[in-house]
């Protein structure tokens, strides 16, 4: 068992734990209430891997995704919980599409870096009001944010009703972006763009920020407590807002890749992007951590494209990939400092040994939520004597969920 | 005639990593008798008390309440037992008054409405049988540390408790202070309720006890009469073997002033001048000890000075340059490094390793990068140097701080604020709540910086302390300065001084402000 | 011109009160559930996610329980007719209580995770709120299949007083005329929510339990429980919003569009320091700008601008908070430099006492 936990962590067999259980949670649901479950579990779980072109597709789905996923990290592990990134994915998408469909008449080497310009501007201009907010008059960040989605959400809304409808599009949809204003391809046979590579040059150069840099060292520091930065004379006012300014960029920068390339139509009418909504629990997955957040959001780019998939050919609730990773998500929280091999082997043995209640434990969800906590008790006891004598937490919120050291 | 209320035997106590707190420890607490447990700092009696109080399960031995066997696994359970522990913190809620705080809890149908005629009646009552200062509807943050403790004393005989257990509650009272809450503890041992007092001051526990148990390195020694004994002969029961080396004070080489505080008034709360103007100076190569009781509004100066809390009115300034509007950084820049401690325990973040906390310097520090990314390489030989030197027990200086036990933290604060050679130092207790060990060799180091020629702002942890290294002293009694001392004498002078008794002349007052 | 007068004619009708009530009813609720967290230590971030949750298991198991009675009977006819009136009953009371325990259920999830896991409370509350969200979006779309707006024939609503008389009155009949008994509940639960925190022992231990548990500790009662048991009332208050939100109302209806209604109340709450009645009349404020999305529908104006005013306010009432606490602390800063000169300076100001007056007598 040990040798198991050597070569294969902990927090990874939680993170696949928890991959497992959002697979069964997709598949549950699709077995229940669907009717024609073989088509439909093969075009949920084997279509988005079908065709070279199907894979570009998904890739392509996960992009923005990645530009979300790596605001909500950076905001997260300063732990100024904004959750701004909505809205400054919402308000890019729509201010860019209205841009390019304004000024359709210009050349394209002028529109689209501008519309990136626009994306930026606009994505960091709705994160700055929450984080202004918050520094300067002491604001509760994650309430102020989220009114701000909302307010976003109704304002994106009336511009694409009055402005940017298109009658033709049958539900409520913006005109279509026409193709010479997205970005350029860039690998013809996957149909990848642009924006893919602009997603892992971030993953990249926030991976260097956080870790290799004094940014991301303060970032850190306030994140990890904020009287010990006060303390060393940390400006805590200045990283918020750098911050804050750099994850609503990048939320942005994510709308227009959205945009330009993957959803050529602006759709979201009075309600949020499931991408972006996506892109929260992808970072929360990968611990906050950039460089895992690429394979997060493809595994949920992949669970997402399934349902689109599904939703197009049987009209089946597109929701459930989402549901499914906030399932995920929210197992991984329970599990926190759990052994899971150990506490599954454990459990197995007890259950041979015959003292195991005969209960039909229910599938998926809840077994791994109460099994492991009889098994993982008594090293959580040990655990709590020895912090007794050692170093009190620091603040409230001093432990973190799914971060591991 | 008096019966047995506690007796415990042979208790052992090991911590996970194998470090054995607790030997072999036994103590009888009969009923209506005020008992002492008497030992040096690190002689196991705190753990040994979290053992009694619920608080830490233990791995061998045998507890009996009354007569009856017991093992409580969790304070609530203690408590309902009868054993209740005062915290070292306040274990009053803040917003309520003083009935409310003592009828907590003690509603059996905790839905109905309160009688608040009868409460004020019964507590009323309460109070004065006990000729107690506060009125039922004091609110409880505005007591004063004595009073406050009081209330919870009446608050734990309100509550039925048969055992009462006070962790070195007197370390910081004056005579005068201690004197009034002797009298409380024996009246309420007259009414029955055994009293458990846990110090290592041999002339309180002679004072008030009837029985004191002795403890040394996790092992109870013995239960001696306190008419029996006498103070010496108490003393040599629980002197340590290998005690370390105590510090040795050497003639300060006093240089030009460095901080300069004039006038400088601080506010707690609305209207209450914790600081009221307050001048003094510090100079270079000198340790100059501020004392007084815990609500003397030292804290509060050493966070102004640190520029953590801004004053309201006043000059503070280092060389000349005045930093009393600055904020931490400013006051960083020009060199004050500060060392405050507190049960929370600020300077640390437990999620950042060892090495992120201990250079948050270095870090943000132009020398320590490399083509604009930080130079891990240098940054780890760095953190090794410090750990080595100030000896902080840890695996790897990647591991999370929250594994450093709380000597180790404490070096580990120590050693960043020491190594930036910084000019002047406010050190809040510096040894608090550390292992008599580190409090020595951290007593070193404050020395040595001090012969560097730092000037050093001290706040004592305790008397021995003050009395191990501090070169000058000045007393605050309730934010004002009462007394200038050029040289540091014996305790009991100063008493009257602590407690607000007496007071100095303006003139001599004035002595400590050299320009 | 004419619009501009037409709409103003608008919020002096009847139904203006009428809607700001049905907004005030869910707010209020909410608003609660919200101050009792907040004195069990919890920001109850997550009230929105109880508040998704009930209201959709309020709304389905209405529908379910009232189509089960009513059986095959066609409307309009006879069979109908004796039946409608058992099958509205039933539905609203089934409603309300599945609503009302799936809403704790949920709420009694929050605090294991919160309480004994002791994960990190604000990413806990986000998670569950959008688990809810999109559980509750899934559910409904299960149900109905691409039908965005549930309709409203399914339903019953909850009952509500009708005073004929009171109806006639201009203006104000919309306050009396034709109110849910769910808005009187409301008003109910504000002064229980009263009496519970300031006049009974267990309001006593809450706040304990919020400030110094060791105080609580030291008498032999579980910290952890009392906070659990706090919060088993607020999850039981903002259910009854969630209730409210979906049954209020002549013709129940439940929309898939996330509103953050729960989020408006929060920020009533904080912006109100966690004061009850302060936080009550702040909602009131919240509802009077809600009610004009109902009543200017009418209107050729964009419905989403007037809905995009609610969230404005709720943002202006951020900035006044902030704005009224620098203010203060700069008037406290002064009376301290004051009082550090040495001026003798009186305890309060003259409104000041006037006000501190009231509000001590209202916390007493």
């Amino acid at each position: 068992m040990n040798k198991i936990n050597e070569k294969f962590p902990p927090s990874a067999q939680r993170k696949l734990t928890a991959g497992l259980v959002g697979i069964l949670v997709c598949l549950l649901t699709i077995l229940l209430f669907e009717e024609k479950r073989g088509e439909s579990l093969r075009t949920f779980f084997l279509m988005p891997l079908g065709s070279l072109q199907e894979l570009g597709e998904l890739v392509a789905y996960a992009t923005p995704m990645v530009f979300v996923a790596l605001a909500t990290a950076l905001v997260f592990q300063c732990r100024r919980y904004s959750l701004s990134m909505i809205g400054s994915f919402m308000l890019s998408a729509c201010l860019t599409t209205g841009f390019l469909l304004l000024g359709n008449e210009q050349p394209a080497w002028y529109l689209v870096p501008s519309a990136l310009v626009i994306s930026i501007l606009a994505g960091a201009g709705a994160a700055a009001i929450p984080a202004a907010l918050s520094i300067r008059r002491r604001v509760n960040i994650t309430i102020s944010s989220l009114i701000l989605d909302f307010l976003i959400l109704q304002l994106t809304s009336f511009i694409l009703s009055n402005y940017m409808w298109d009658p033709a599009a049958g539900q409520s949809a913006s005109f279509e972006i026409p193709e010479r204003l997205w970005l350029p391809e860039i690998l013809p046979a996957l149909g990848l763009r642009f924006g893919f590579l602009l997603a892992a040059a971030a993953v990249v150069l926030l991976y260097l920020l956080l870790y290799r840099g004094r940014l991301g060292y303060e970032i850190r520091a306030v994140g990890a407590s904020e009287s010990m930065a006060g303390y060393v004379g940390l400006s805590y006012g200045k990283t918020v807002m750098a911050v804050q300014l750099l994850a609503g960029a990048l939320a942005g920068l994510g709308g227009a890749v959205e945009m330009m390339g993957v959803q050529p139509r602006y759709i979201w009418d009075g309600s949020f992007p499931t991408v972006a909504l996506l892109g929260i629990l992808a970072a929360v997955v990968a611990g906050y951590r950039p460089l895992w957040i690429p394979l997060s959001c493809l595994f949920f780019g992949y669970l997402w494209r399934g349902g689109v998939l599904l939703n197009e050919s049987t009209g089946f609730p597109v929701e459930v990939p989402l549901f499914a990773a906030a399932v995920m998500v929210l197992l991984l929280l329970a599990m926190r400092d759990l052994d899971v091999f150990r506490a599954a082997a454990g459990l197995f043995q007890k259950k041979q040994a015959g003292d195991a209640p005969a209960q039909g434990m229910p599938p998926a969800a809840t077994q791994p939520q109460t099994a492991p906590r009889r098994a993982a008790k008594r090293p959580a006891k040990a655990k709590q004597q020895k912090t007794d004598a050692k170093l009190p937490a620091d603040v409230p919120d001093g432990s973190e969920g799914v971060e591991e050291g | 005639m008096s019966q047995e209320c506690l007796r415990v035997e042979h208790i052992q106590k090991a911590y996970t990593e194998g470090f054995v707190a607790i030997k072999d420890a036994s103590l009888t607490v009969r009923q209506g008798e005020i008992h002492g447990l008497l030992g040096e700092n690190g002689a196991g009696k705190s753990t040994f008390v979290k053992i009694l109080s619920g608080l830490l399960g233990r791995d061998g031995g045998t507890f009996t309440l009354c007569g009856v066997p017991a093992s409580p696994s969790s304070q609530e359970e203690a408590a309902r037992l009868g054993i209740i522990k005062l915290q070292k913190r306040s274990g009053l809620v803040p917003s309520l008054t003083v009935e409310e705080n003592i009828l907590l809890g003690r509603q059996k149908n905790s839905l109905a409405p309160l009688d608040r005629a009868q409460m004020r009646r019964e507590i009323g009552a309460l109070l004065e049988e006990f000729a107690m200062d506060p009125a039922p509807q004091d609110l409880a943050k505005n007591l004063t540390a004595e009073d406050a403790l009081e209330t919870e004393l009446l608050k734990a005989y309100y509550a039925g408790a048969k055992l009462v257990i006070l962790d070195e509650p007197a370390s910081y009272f004056t005579i005068a202070q201690t004197e009034e809450l002797f009298a409380l503890l024996r009246k309420l041992a007259a009414k029955g309720i055994a009293i458990l007092y846990v110090s290592n001051q041999v002339r309180e526990m002679l004072e008030l006890c009837e029985n004191i148990t002795v403890m040394e390195g996790g092992v109870t020694t013995g239960e001696y009469a306190a008419a029996d004994m006498t103070l010496r002969r108490l003393q040599n029961r629980m002197v340590r073997e290998n005690k370390p080396e105590k510090v040795r004070w050497t003639r300060p080489q006093r240089g030009e002033t460095v901080l300069k505080v004039r006038d400088l008034s601080i506010f707690r709360g609305e209207a209450h001048q914790a600081v009221q103007k307050v001048s003094f100076s510090v100079r270079a190569g000198e340790i100059l000890a501020i004392i007084g009781k815990p609500d003397s509004g030292a804290r509060e100066l050493c966070e102004v000075i640190a520029g953590l809390t801004p004053a309201v009115a006043g000059r503070v300034t280092v060389f000349d340059d005045d930093i009393t509007a600055d904020s931490v950084r400013g006051a960083r820049e020009l060199g004050v490094s500060f060392l405050l401690s507190s049960p929370q325990r600020i300077g640390v973040a437990p999620s950042l390793s060892i090495q992120e906390n201990l250079l948050p310097y270095q870090y943000t520090n132009p020398a320590y990068r490399n083509h604009g990314l930080l130079d891990q390489e240098k940054l780890r030989q760095e953190a090794q140097r410090l750990v080595q030197e100030y000896d902080i027990r840890c695996a790897s200086v990647e591991e999370n701080a929250s594994v450093l036990s709380t000597s180790s933290a404490q070096k580990l604060l120590a050693a960043r604020e020491f190594s930036n050679e910084p000019v002047l130092l406010v050190a809040y207790q510096p040894t608090f709540g550390t292992s008599e060990e580190t409090a020595a060799f951290l007593e070193k180091k404050l020395l040595e910086l001090r012969d560097e020629g730092t000037a050093i702002l001290l706040v004592p942890t305790d008397l021995d302390e003050f009395a191990a290294i501090a070169d000058s002293a000045l007393v605050l009694y309730q934010g004002s300065i009462t007394a200038y001392l050029p040289k540091v004498t014996g305790k009991e002078e100063l008493d009257p001084y602590i407690s607000g008794e007496r007071r100095m002349t303006q003139e001599e007052l004035e002595a400590v402000c050299f320009e | 011109m004419l619009l501009l007068s037409e709409m103003a004619g608008a919020v002096f009708s009847n139904s203006y009160l009428a809607s700001t009530l049905q907004i005030a009813t869910f707010l209020l609720f909410t608003a609660v559930g919200v101050i009792l967290a907040r004195r069990s230590g919890v920001f109850f971030l997550a009230a929105d996610g109880v508040l998704s949750f009930s209201a959709t298991a309020a709304f389905l198991t209405d529908a379910a329980v009232r189509s089960l009675v009513l059986g095959d009977a066609q409307e309009g006819t006879q069979a109908y007719q004796a039946l409608v009136g058992r099958a509205d009953l039933f539905g609203w009371i089934t409603g309300a209580l599945l609503g009302i325990s799936v809403g704790m259920a949920f709420t009694a999830l929050l605090c294991w995770f919160l309480l004994r896991a002791k994960t990190n409370a604000l990413v806990t509350s986000i998670l569950f709120n959008l688990f809810a969200m999109t559980a509750c979006v899934m559910c409904l779309h299960l149900v109905y299949r691409e039908d965005r707006l549930i309709s409203s024939a399914v339903a019953a609503a909850f009952p509500s007083l009708k005073i004929e008389s009171a109806a006639e009155i201009p203006v104000l009949g919309g306050l009396f005329g034709d109110t849910s008994l769910l808005t009187y509940l409301a008003v109910i639960a504000v002064v229980a929510a009263f009496y519970l925190l300031n006049r009974t022992g267990f309001g006593l231990r809450l706040r304990a339990a919020e400030e110094n548990a060791t105080a609580l500790i030291s008498t032999g009662i579980s910290a952890e429980r009392t906070r659990f048991l706090g919060m088993l009332f607020a999850g039981a208050a903002v259910s009854l919003g969630g209730v409210s939100l979906a049954l209020a109302g002549a013709s129940p209806s439940l929309s898939i569009q996330p509103r953050g209604e729960a989020y408006l109340a929060l920020v009533a709450v904080w912006a109100c320091d966690g004061r009850l009645w302060k936080s009550s009349i702040a909602v009131l404020m919240l509802s009077l700008v809600g009610a004009l999305s109902t009543i200017w529908s009418a209107f050729p104006i964009p419905a989403s601008l007037v809905e995009m005013l609610l969230y404005i306010a709720a943002l202006g009432g951020l900035w006044i908070h902030s704005y009224n606490l620098k203010r203060r602390r700069k008037r406290r800063l002064r009376r301290q430099k004051r009082i550090a000169e040495g001026e003798k300076v009186p305890q309060h100001g003259g409104t000041r006492r006037f006000f501190g007056r009231l509000g001590k007598r209202a916390r007493k």
